[in-house]
This record gives C-alpha cells, sequence and structure tokens, in this order.
C-alpha cells in the first residue's frame, strides 16, 4: 500500500477521540477496521492529513445484551458479533447478513460500526440494520444522542453522524418470534451484492402480521420496501399471497447502473428476491 | 522420428519402475508454499531506487507538453523522464512478430507525441523510496489534446466488416496516421472451393459467437530488478517474464547494449499464462537503471496490470457451416474480426491469437472445403496479448456453436451430429494446413457421455422441465493444438537442453523452458532420471538465467511437453550413451550387457558385477579421466546438449496460403450440467466433465492440475471476468472488485478423465496440456445454457454469461415459456 503521506494517532478513548477530531476535523478521516478506508488510501482517491484509529480504544468493542436489548459497540469486528450466542438467537436476520460479508479475513477486521458510517448503498449491513429498526448511538463534543436507523442514513457514504461526532454503538431489540431472512444476489460469492433483501416478519396462524423489508444497492443509501411492508400485513405467508405485496419491493426507488446490473434488472431483481426472502422468511 | 524407439528403463522392463508416467511430488511446491520462493520483487540489491510509471488518462490524445521538472526538484527523486527524454536514449520497441503483411507501429515504451489508450507511459520517476516515487508522479505537468476516441471496431472502420468486409472505412480516428487506416492485419484464404459446396448444400447454417475482452491475472504483476555496471556495460535484470533469452535480445536491442552484455534472470513466476511474453514496460526501469547508475525496482500495481496489462479475446465472429442431409459437414466459412485494441504485434502479440482462431475453426472435425477471413482492428484500449487459449478457444467456440446450430436444424442428436463428423484416421492433413499428429476423438466423446450418464441426465432434465425448472446438458469436443511456433517472430520453434552428470554423480539440467508454475523442475527432473538411471531428486533443473543457460525460447503456446521434454530427452540419452560407454569400459564388458537405475549400472543377469553412477562420473571427469574412461569420443565427458525441433511445423506458405504452426495437437471433450434461474438468469453449474488426451503423461498429478486450472480459467473468463470500457475508451473495471475472478465457490465439481494417444512426432509421445480446459469451456457452458433455455427459442451465442444478460435473453425470447419470470 502507497498512500499519501498522513499523520495518524490512535486515542485511548472516545473523549481523546471526539478532541482529535474537533482539531483536525475535515483534514481527518477515521479508522475502523480499515476494510473500506484503506483501498480508498490505497488508490489515492483519498488524501487525509490525519488517520485517528479507534483500534485502540477497547470500550468501543463491547456487545452487551441488555435483557430487551444487545447493543453492539461500533468497533466490534463482523466475527466478533458472529461468535455472539445472543445475537445468534436473537438477531438472525444481522446475524445471517453479517456471515455473508466478503470472506474470512475481512471478516475478522472488519466493524459494524465501520460499515455503518462509511454508508455504502452495496453494503451487506445497512439493509438488516433498516430491517430490525436499530437505535444508532451517537457522541459528539455536546454529548450523546440516539438515531433511529431510518433516520441515519442520509445519502451516498453519508450518514447523520456530523464531522465532530462519533458512532459508539448500534442498539437492536432483540427480534425473538420474527422470522428473517437475507437473500443475497451476487457472481462471485465474497463480492459486494448486486441487490440483496434483508427480510424480517411476523406470521400468526398462517398470516403476516408485521413485515419489514430492508433493500441493499437499490439507491444512493440502503433502503426499505416500505410499500412492500405495508402491503405484506395480512397477506397469507404463501407465494401467491406474498406475491403482489413484493411486486411493490423497487417502488420508488433509483437502483444504480452498473456492470453487473442497470437500473430495470436491480428492480427486476429487488421484486423476485424480496418474494423469496419473505417466504424463506416465513417459513422459518 | 518415432515414438518408441528409446532404450529407457520405461521400455526395458528389467530396471526399476520408470518415473516418468508417475505423479511425482512437485519439488518446487515445498519452497513456493513456505515463503522461500524468489519472485522478482523478493531480491535484494544494495541501495536500489523504486520506480513508478505515469500513465495516460486519455485513451487517445497529443501530447503537447511534459514537464517534469519539479518532480524532479523534489528531494528523494532521483531521476524524471519523459518520454521525448527516454527518445534519445533507446529505440522504439521491436516487434514480437512481424509476418503476413501486418502492420506495426513505431512507438516507444514512454509515448513521445501521441497515447494510444488509457494507461499507456507517459513518464517515469525513480526515487529512494516508492512512497516518494509514487508522489513525484502527481507533480509532472503533462498538458494533451484529446483526440476522438476509438472505442470499437466500429469506430475503428466506420462500418462492421461483417457488413461491408471490404469498406470503405471511415474511421472515427485513424490510430497511426501513416496507415491511413485502422486494420493491423487482413488476412484471407480458402481451399476446396467452398463457395461451391455452399451454393449446392442441402443445409447451411450459421451463427455469430462473441467474447468479451478478458484476460490473464497472474498473482506476480509485471516486476523488473534492475543493476546497470557502468563499467563493464552490463545489465543484469530479473524480470517476471516466460521468455528470458528473447526479453534479453529485445532489451539489449532497445538499450543499444551488447547482446551478451545482459543478463536476464527468471527464477519464479508467480503466473504466466501466456501473458508474460513481451518486452513494453519492462524495459523502462531498465533505462532508469542505466541513467541513474542506481538498482532500479519496479514492481506493477494491480491496477496498472489491468489498465495496460495483455488483454485478450474481445472479437466477433461470422461462421458459416454447409451440411449434408445426414449431418455431414461439407464446408466451413468464416470471417473473424478482433478487437486488438492498440496493438497486437510490437506491446505484445495477441495478433496472432486471431490467425490461429482463423486456421483451426474445423476443429477436431472432418471437412475438406475451407475459407477464411481474419480482420484485426485496432482500437484506442490497452494491448491485445497472448492469454491462455491464444485464439484455440476462439475456433472452438465456433464450430461448437455450429454443430449445436446445426444439430437443432437438421433434428440430429448433438452428440450424434459430432460423432458422425469427428476426424478418425490420423495422422490428417486439416483443410486449413495443420496435421493432426494422432488423437482418439470419438472415444473421447463417448468418455465423457458415458461419464455423465447422458441418457439418465436428459431423464433428469425432462422431469426438472416438468416442474417449471431449467436444466441444460452441454457436450462438445475440442482440438488442443500445442506447441506453436510462429516464424518471422521470438516464438519460433525449437528448444535446447544441456544435461550433465556431475562429478558427484547427480546430474543438471539447464533447459531453455521458463518454470512458471507449470511443474518443469519437476517433469523434466522424471524424464532425465529415467534416462539416467538417478532419482528425480538427484537432478537439478536450471532455466531462466541467460548467462548459464543456451538460447531456448522459454513456456508459452503448451510447448513444454513437445518442444521442452524432447530437447532434454535427446540431451540425457546422449549422456546416458557416454555413462553406459564408461561404465563399459571400467567394468570390461559390451555396453549392451548393462543395465541402469537407482543410481548404479550393472552387468544384467550379473547383479553383482556393478558400479554406482558417482563412480562411473568421477573416473570420466577426474581419476584417471576422460582419456581413459572415454577414449575416441569426440566430447568425453558426461555432458550432452540438443537442440529439439520437429518435422511438422512448415513456414513456406502453399499454394493456398497455408502455413503449419502447431506440430501437436492433444484434444478432449467437455461436458456440463447447469441450471439457469430464468427469474434472476443465475447460472448453477451443477457438475463439469472433461476427458483429455495429451499424449504420454509425465507427471499426472501435474496434468491434472493444468485441466483443473484453466477449466477454472475458462469459466472465469465466459462467466465472471470483463475487461469493460466505456464509449470513450475509459476502462470501468480498474480493479479486482470490478474485475471479478471466479474463487473456489464459484467452481463446480470436475471430474477429470485421461486418456494417453501417444504423438509419433515426440520422442516420449508427449503433448502439450496447458489450455485445455480454457478451449472447450466457453463452448461447452453456451451450449449448456442454450439447452436450458429451449423452450424459449434463444440462441447463446455471446460471453459474457453473466446474469442480467441471461435474464435479457429469457425477457426478449422470441417463445414464452410457462414459467418465465
Amino acid at each position: 500500500m502507497i498512500p499519501t503521506q498522513f499523520d495518524y494517532v490512535a486515542p485511548g478513548s472516545v473523549d481523546e477521540a471526539l478532541a482529535a477530531l474537533a482539531q483536525h476535523g475535515d483534514d481527518a478521516k477515521v479508522l475502523a477496521g480499515g476494510q473500506s478506508l484503506l483501498p480508498v488510501l490505497r488508490m489515492r482517491l483519498n488524501a487525509p492529513e490525519v488517520v485517528i484509529d479507534l483500534g485502540k480504544i477497547d470500550a468501543l468493542r463491547e456487545i452487551r445484551d441488555e435483557g430487551d436489548t444487545i447493543t453492539i459497540g461500533a468497533m466490534a469486528t463482523y466475527q466478533s458479533i458472529l461468535d455472539h450466542t445472543g445475537i445468534k438467537g436473537s438477531l438472525r436476520l444481522l446475524h445471517q447478513a453479517i456471515s455473508e460479508v466478503a470472506d474470512p479475513q475481512i471478516r475478522h477486521r472488519g466493524t459494524l460500526g465501520g460499515a455503518l458510517v462509511h454508508a455504502d448503498p452495496a453494503g451487506d449491513c445497512g439493509a438488516p440494520t433498516l430491517a430490525l429498526e436499530a437505535d444508532l448511538v451517537i457522541q459528539g463534543p455536546s454529548g450523546e444522542r440516539t438515531v433511529a436507523a431510518t433516520d441515519f442514513f442520509e445519502d451516498l457514504f453519508t450518514t447523520a453522524v456530523g464531522d465532530d461526532e462519533l458512532l459508539t454503538a448500534i442498539r437492536f431489540r432483540k427480534h425473538d418470534g420474527w422470522g428473517s431472512h437475507y437473500e443475497k444476489f451476487v457472481r462471485v460469492a465474497h463480492q459486494w451484492p448486486i441487490v440483496s433483501i434483508a427480510a424480517a416478519v411476523k406470521v400468526d396462524g398462517g398470516t403476516i402480521s408485521e413485515a419489514r423489508i430492508g433493500l441493499v444497492n437499490m439507491g444512493s443509501t440502503a433502503l426499505r420496501a416500505s410499500a412492500t411492508e405495508a402491503a405484506l400485513v395480512g397477506a397469507q405467508a404463501t407465494a401467491e399471497g406474498v406475491a403482489e405485496a413484493c411486486a411493490k419491493a423497487a417502488d420508488g426507488t433509483n437502483p444504480p447502473s452498473d456492470l453487473n446490473g442497470d437500473a430495470d434488472y436491480r428492480r427486476h431483481l429487488a421484486t423476485v428476491l424480496t418474494k423469496r426472502a419473505v417466504l424463506k422468511a416465513a417459513g422459518g | 522420428m518415432n515414438a518408441h524407439d528409446s532404450h529407457s528403463p520405461a521400455d526395458s522392463n528389467t530396471g526399476p519402475e520408470p518415473f516418468v508416467g508417475q505423479s511425482v511430488r512437485r519439488t518446487e511446491d515445498l519452497r513456493l508454499l513456505t515463503g522461500q520462493g524468489m519472485f522478482t520483487d523478493d531480491a535484494v540489491v544494495v541501495d536500489p531506487v523504486y520506480c513508478a510509471i505515469l500513465r495516460s488518462p486519455h485513451a487517445h490524445a497529443r501530447i503537447v507538453s511534459v514537464d517534469t521538472s519539479r518532480a524532479q526538484a523534489m528531494p528523494e527523486v532521483v531521476l524524471a523522464i519523459s518520454g521525448a527524454e527516454a527518445a534519445e536514449h533507446w529505440t522504439q520497441i521491436p516487434a514480437g512478430m512481424d509476418l503476413m503483411d501486418m502492420k506495426l507501429p513505431k512507438v516507444y515504451a514512454i509515448a513521445t507525441d501521441k497515447v494510444h489508450y488509457e494507461g499507456e507511459p507517459v513518464a517515469a520517476v525513480v526515487a529512494e523510496t516508492r512512497y516518494a516515487a509514487e508522489d513525484a508522479l502527481a507533480a509532472i505537468d503533462v498538458e494533451y489534446e484529446p483526440l476522438p476516441a476509438v472505442a470499437s471496431v466500429e469506430d475503428a472502420l466506420g462500418v462492421h466488416p461483417f457488413d461491408a468486409p471490404d469498406g470503405p472505412w471511415s474511421p472515427k480516428a485513424v490510430l497511426y496516421e501513416e496507415w491511413g487506416h485502422n486494420i493491423q492485419c487482413d488476412w484471407a484464404f480458402e481451399i476446396g472451393d467452398p463457395d461451391a459446396v455452399f451454393a449446392s448444400a442441402p443445409h447451411v447454417v450459421s451463427c455469430r459467437p462473441a467474447a468479451h475482452r478478458y484476460s490473464g491475472v497472474p498473482m506476480e504483476t509485471r516486476a523488473v530488478v534492475a543493476e546497470y555496471d557502468a563499467g563493464r556495460e552490463t545489465l543484469k535484470m530479473r524480470v517476471s517474464t516466460q521468455l528470458p533469452h528473447q526479453s534479453r535480445t529485445l532489451i539489449a536491442q532497445i538499450l543499444g547494449l551488447s547482446e551478451p552484455n545482459v543478463q536476464v534472470l527468471a527464477d519464479d513466476v508467480g503466473g504466466g499464462f501466456g501473458n508474460k511474453t513481451q518486452v513494453d514496460a519492462e524495459v523502462i526501469p531498465a533505462l532508469m537503471a542505466k541513467l541513474s547508475g542506481r538498482a532500479v525496482k519496479w514492481f506493477e500495481p494491480r491496477g496498472d496490470w489491468l489498465s495496460s496489462g495483455p488483454a485478450s479475446r474481445d472479437y466477433a465472429h461470422h461462421v458459416e457451416g454447409a451440411f449434408d442431409n445426414d449431418g455431414t459437414l461439407l464446408a466451413i466459412r468464416e470471417h473473424l474480426v478482433g478487437d486488438e485494441g492498440c496493438d497486437g504485434a510490437t506491446r505484445s502479440a495477441g495478433l496472432g491469437a486471431l490467425l490461429v482462431g482463423g486456421t483451426y475453426s474445423a476443429g477436431p472435425y472432418h471437412v475438406r472445403s475451407y475459407k477464411a477471413r481474419v480482420q484485426a482492428v485496432v482500437t484506442n484500449k490497452a494491448p491485445y496479448g497472448a492469454y491462455r487459449g491464444y485464439g484455440k478457444e476462439t475456433a472452438n467456440l465456433a464450430i461448437e456453436r455450429l454443430m449445436d446450430t446445426a444439430a437443432a436444424k437438421l433434428g440430429i442428436d448433438p452428440v450424434a451430429i459430432r460423432q458422425h463428423n469427428l476426424v478418425r484416421e490420423f495422422p490428417y492433413e486439416m483443410a486449413a494446413g495443420p496435421i493432426i499428429e494422432s488423437g482418439s476423438f470419438s472415444q473421447l466423446l463417448d468418455m465423457v457421455t458415458e461419464a455423465m450418464d447422458l441418457p439418465a441426465l436428459r431423464l433428469r432434465q425432462e422431469q426438472a422441465r416438468a416442474e417449471g425448472r431449467h436444466v441444460g446438458i452441454g457436450v462438445i469436443s475440442f482440438l488442443e493444438p500445442s506447441a506453436g511456433s510462429i516464424p518471422m517472430s521470438v516464438f519460433n520453434g525449437y528448444e535446447t537442453a544441456s544435461v550433465r552428470i556431475m562429478p558427484d554423480g547427480k546430474a543438471m539440467v539447464l533447459s531453455g523452458l521458463q518454470g512458471i508454475g507449470q511443474g518443469v523442475e519437476t517433469s523434466l527432473a522424471q524424464i532425465t532420471a529415467d534416462r539416467l538411471g538417478l532419482h528425480p531428486g538427484d537432478v537439478r533443473i536450471v532455466y531462466g538465467d541467460t548467462k548459464a543457460v543456451p538460447y531456448g525460447l522459454g513456456a508459452y503456446a503448451s510447448r513444454g511437453a513437445t518442444y521442452g521434454m524432447s530437447a532434454v530427452y535427446e540431451a540425457a540419452g546422449e549422456v546416458r550413451r557416454k555413462l553406459l560407454k564408461a561404465a563399459a569400459g571400467m567394468l570390461e564388458v559390451d555396453p549392451e550387457d548393462l543395465e541402469l537405475g537407482r543410481g548404479e549400472v550393472w552387468v544384467a543377469g550379473v547383479p553383482t558385477t556393478r558400479l554406482s553412477v558417482q563412480e562411473v562420473a568421477r573416473a570420466v571427469y577426474l581419476s584417471p579421466g576422460p582419456y581413459a574412461t572415454l577414449p575416441g569420443e569426440e566430447s568425453p565427458t558426461l555432458e550432452a546438449n540438443h537442440v529439439w525441433t520437429n518435422p511438422n511445423v512448415s513456414w513456406v506458405p502453399d499454394e493456398h496460403g497455408r502455413v503449419r504452426l502447431y506440430p501437436t495437437h492433444g484434444s478432449g471433450a467437455q461436458g456440463v450440467v447447469v441450471e439457469v434461474d430464468v427469474e434472476t438468469g443465475e447460472i448453477q453449474i451443477e457438475k463439469m466433465w472433461i476427458a483429455h488426451d495429451c499424449g504420454k503423461v509425465v507427471n499426472p498429478a501435474i496434468v491434472h492440475g493444468q485441466i483443473i486450472g484453466s477449466t477454472v480459467q475458462g469459466l472465469g473468463g465466459t462467466m465472471f471476468e470483463q475487461l469493460s470500457y466505456d464509449d470513450q475508451g475509459k476502462l470501468l473495471t480498474k480493479t479486482l472488485n470490478d474485475y471479478q475472478l471466479p474463487n473456489i465457490m464459484s467452481v463446480p465439481p470436475i471430474e477429470v478423465l485421461h486418456m494417453e494417444t501417444p504423438s509419433p512426432i515426440t520422442p516420449l509421445g508427449t503433448k502439450g496440456v496447458g489450455e485445455g480446459g480454457c478451449i472447450g469451456t466457453p463452448a461447452v457452458l453456451l451450449s449448456a445454457v442454450e439447452d436450458a433455455l429451449r423452450e424459449f427459442g434463444v440462441t447463446v451465442e455471446r460471453t459474457p454469461l453473466d446474469p442480467m444478460r441471461v435474464r435479457a435473453l429469457v425477457r426478449n425470447a422470441p417463445q414464452t415459456a410457462p414459467v418465465a419470470g
């Protein structure tokens, strides 16, 4: 890796990190697991003067089971999340999506917080975070605030986290009793999804009573398929029952066009994959 | 030459089990797998500086000015140089091949007046650190005057040659003004009055196969370590190359050095695949070493490999077949148009692949009337190079798509039409010229269909269709011409070997081949060991050092098993003769009465009368010496040199314009079962079968690895990998995130079946094996996908088979199947 020259600071606490951010402002980039930032630096697409490494702040790596909720520190690696039995049991959608992030090497380095703040709409983590209606805990000079997932992703690579703030944790309500499925569509296993669907549904006596659908790579941010979610309520959990609702999965989206798929193909995939994800979620 | 005239233990039945034919464990693997390899950039040199190359951001532009002064003034920068400055110190790049009236660009390794692709070098620096070198690139000021970008064959000619093969052309721009047009080579020949055959044939079928642009992605990109000794005027260069000797020739020529003063070293090479068969950017760090007086290291960034490395495929093919009512192939007419990017003959060697594609389109099938036209068109993309397959996959896709099309049209089973037309008698002179020296094509096809249990698969396919699932079956044959020998080129037709038994009784073999991962250290040692009665572990193979090894040609065109092995076999045979002669004298017996094996020589039937090879060797070299042990021998030590050539290469075009470039022909058959998800376009490959015949197999494990590796590369290219440009000639796939390589999850089970039909023209019966899976895999996948989508009535003849394209085939299908998504 041959990046441009930068200064490196590794604060030992969140307060120190916030102080470093306050000092360097726009000239600084925050380093979490480095799985997106380092390629950017390597390709010289970004030339920060200072890199603030959060890797020494052990408190940000904690995963806490709080009864009804599980709070994941922003610096918890994908692998540590996968290894957490509470997440495996009560947040299966998140667990499944993270288990399909890239490859084992990346999952041992990359962090959930880093991925969410990077806010690549093709990332695997935004959609389950939306579908599970997580709360994101942000700290800044004036203290701590909590932002709902639906308000967190603002635009391509842009979130509610301000230049002088840090995402410190992600809080998930346990989803025991929900069925879920992460349906990922890729050409090669470790690659970014062309489209993915994160579906969580509650089924009572064969009828869907609640549904949350997150979409990956269907716009400038991770999205929720609100029209489908609404239409699924009351639907029979069968192929025929969910078909009409799932056909709305791409409503209101503006997906990108690239070599893997143009916008029309992505819209089509979203409807096909949503149907599959919902049925698997309802069956599981 | 005869296949079975040898006296090696392999044929004697009295000595120990021969090593040829055994899966001897690869001697190179321990060092490679434990991080002890010596790849180019691993070399430690005294006080190095690091080279970085500034590359053009434009596909086509005139260079108005290059100002290196700001870079030169940076504290750690040793030297910054523009193309115009460099041109005072070197020549234009000499062509790697010059035949068939091809046009050759006159270009330097660093552009002087014009750039022809995004990624062409425009300046270079060396600095004390790699960081400083990269930083300095940003301080070089280049002013360009952009020109219209020629991003496609249509841009290059103004009309597609399928519509107007002879023009008139109206190019968007001309890359090389002195040519006046954008066609590097236009080659045609015909034999057997094909137009008359077509006019009277009961059936004419045609298809238009086309492949996108992709290439090899070796783990080690291009790399150089160059040291210039001004006192001796010598240049020592480590290069990641398949051709150390020809690299030395070209580098010496470019830099104006005496060729004996240049040493090229290539110890371990991290992948070749045909991609490292030219001298292009490699000469830049060499010049920097000469000008700066410092040792220079250059290790190409991956992005530069993708933007400027040799690309492949990227062609459109129009092929027609005339068939009789019973499915007999009567004639072929074809027109192949290649998009070469900026050059396929000087900066890299891809042009020949198009000529091969136009020569071999009959594949393993019998046909006597043939007409070919090949047009190699230049555009503003990276150079066109060699890549595993080298046009054989182009020929194969054409004939196999034609066979499937004819089978469907004539209502004949696709396997049956192939069996009906396969060549069965050998040697067979193809209509296009090459002589297929031996083969068992029909048996290979049987092997595959039996291993697949084709009738059961067809039944399962019917059941799946009834459930609304789309299972497809593909079965194809392929021809694998090997050991290509191109006249008027650095890809010539001979190989050298020098074999020696040393005084300690162990052997060293100097081979002009180059190790690029294909296991030559093991397989050549097996052959030598059998000839000299030694263990392969007592045979040291030396290659990749122009100071040690006689001039040889390296690794390309699957030539090792034909040229390299035969040269070693013959040289070792001569050493064997002298060894037995010396031993016979020492034992006072006739050489004919001696047997050789396990490091010893003994009198047949008298096992107690024996000498070790070491005892004989010491006697020959030292005590008492050659006057006593090999009296009367012209060259009385245990050393012999051999240059192997063969009779089946013919470079003088006959009255039809035909030449013979490939002397040996491996062959095979392939089968695959796929399932297409018609809602998403995703293709699941359930299983692949490949039956392969490369003649005598020296090391089955190595052959197996070659077949698996080439099959996966064929699969990757057909399904995932893509060098994609926009309509301004800008590369869209600049990282391995965009250029998607297959991984272990992408690879289906592959069952490999072997058959051995020896070649009569090589002493061991060997044929090349490096490219088989790359040749047949595109065709078998397209065949299977078309079969899966049969009820939609679609034609599958283009790559890549990515899900969006497959879905579009279904969506735009002429027929709607019951379960279309």
